[in-house]
């Protein structure tokens, strides 16, 4: 495990950055105003334009990450480097095992991704088909970790508020990079009272998205971690798995503070400042970029969790 | 969205303060032969509970006597409708005296663990 351990965090903190990325941005254009994604009055073309390129970016990152994981796993499962070419190995990987299935539905998804991703058409298009894949995706990983553990509706019941507990934080940490994007076109097309009203629209959009995803992500991990300990927390304070959850654990207090910061302290002051001192669009796209940087260390802490032992 | 939020949030934090188990990577729930007890020959079988489903395809059990003698064993086999009960058939009945048994699992969420255990037979 030790030489594989690694490669196997790094595999799993990429391919969970890079699908959070191909979701939450792809989700973010449909709860925006409709106009926006598109070239007319009120729409962000460069912002759109800047996500299909992150989007190109990410889904071949997902694809050769998720591929690297199997192979982390593979190595992992056979304590041999060369089982990844060994066709005997990967017969048994593939079709004798429990997430073999879901391993070749996996691989389909993400090479789905990549042919969307680079699809000659822009925008929208590219948004509503890439959601559902890279859902599907999120999901999925709960095939290769705890979630998968027990039987029948326990079973049932932890890959449900896994998938719950993803699906809803990728929709906030991946939406992170659109908005940044759209703020920072905002910002460009300079100091105007139209700029104001549009960038308090897509902020408070956003608000209202988040503010539903945060207490989805934060009810199903407190259910995760309870799962993880059967509903005894305080286990959680004498294991490296309790480390591990409560350093992710601060990281997502300090997101939800910047949270905070964005929602009833930058954007009142946008709504309040004179034209010629909308700085405050310059301070929300610092303090999110600041949140992206955030986002990533979570998706490192559960890209740690998943392999660690949980306190037994 | 409050109306589904509430229910929601209250129904999922309920049903993980409810749980019983949380076992997560296999670790060995117990064994027969048991672990340190003494057996009467012959023993043919070994039959290791695990506290979670075992991938026997990638998983590696190894039985030596205290002399040094390994003793051949086949392929690994799950009990019929059982994946935590892993199954050793010994190429030949164990005769009196002392074994150590090392295993390697895969669990069904992919972790692997270890470890041995010493048992003798009469």
């Amino acid at each position: 495990m030790l030489m594989i351990y690694l490669p196997l965090v790094i595999a799993r903190w990429i391919h969970f950055a890079s699908v959070f990325v191909l979701f939450g941005s792809s989700f973010f254009w449909f709860y925006q105003r409709a106009e926006r994604s598109l070239a007319g009055p009120g729409g962000l073309p460069r912002a759109v334009r800047a996500t299909d390129i992150l989007l190109r970016i990410a889904a071949p990152v997902a694809a050769v990450s998720g591929v690297a994981w199997l192979a982390c796993i593979l190595i992992n499962m056979a304590r041999d480097f060369h089982s990844i070419i060994d066709p005997e190995d990967l017969r048994l990987f593939f079709f004798e095992t429990p997430f073999g299935t879901v391993s070749i539905f996996r691989l389909a998804l993400l090479a789905i991704g990549v042919v969307i991703a680079f699809m000659p058409e822009h925008g929208r298009w590219r948004f509503a088909a890439l959601v559902p894949v890279s859902a599907i995706l999120l999901i999925t990983q709960a095939w290769f970790g705890h979630s998968v553990d027990g039987k029948g509706l326990y079973r049932g019941t932890m890959i449900s508020v896994y998938a719950i507990h993803t699906i809803a934080a990728a929709a906030w940490a991946g939406g992170l990079p659109a908005l940044l994007f759209a703020l920072i076109e905002q910002c460009r097309s300079g100091p105007s009272e139209k700029a104001r009203h549009s960038t308090l629209d897509i902020c408070s959009r956003f608000s209202l998205m988040a503010m539903v995803a945060v207490t989805l992500v934060v009810a199903s991990g407190i259910a995760n971690a309870g799962f993880r300990v059967a509903g005894s927390f305080l286990k959680l304070f004498d294991s490296n798995y309790g480390d591990v959850l409560l350093k992710k654990i601060a990281i997502v207090a300090a997101m939800l503070a910047l949270a905070y910061l964005n929602r009833f302290v930058l954007t009142p002051r946008l709504r309040a400042a004179p034209l010629k001192g909308m700085t405050q669009i310059t301070w929300l796209r610092y303090s999110l970029a600041i949140d992206v940087v955030l986002g990533a260390l979570v998706l490192g802490a559960s890209a740690i969790l998943g392999i660690t032992m949980p306190p037994q | 969205m409050q109306r589904f939020l509430k229910p929601f949030i209250i129904a999922v934090l309920a049903s993980s303060l409810a749980a019983t188990t949380a076992f997560a990577h296999a670790f060995l729930d117990h064994a027969v032969p048991g672990v340190g007890m003494t057996v009467s020959a012959p023993v043919r079988e070994i039959r290791l509970y695990y506290t979670q489903g075992v991938i026997t395809a990638f998983s590696h059990v190894h039985v030596a006597s205290d002399a040094g003698a390994v003793i051949p064993t086949g392929k690994l086999v799950n009990a019929p409708s059982d994946q935590q009960t892993v199954i050793v058939r010994l190429g030949r009945a164990l005769g009196p005296g002392g074994y150590s048994l090392s295993w390697q699992v895969t669990s069904v969420d992919t972790h692997v663990t270890q470890g041995t255990f010493h048992f003798t037979v009469s």
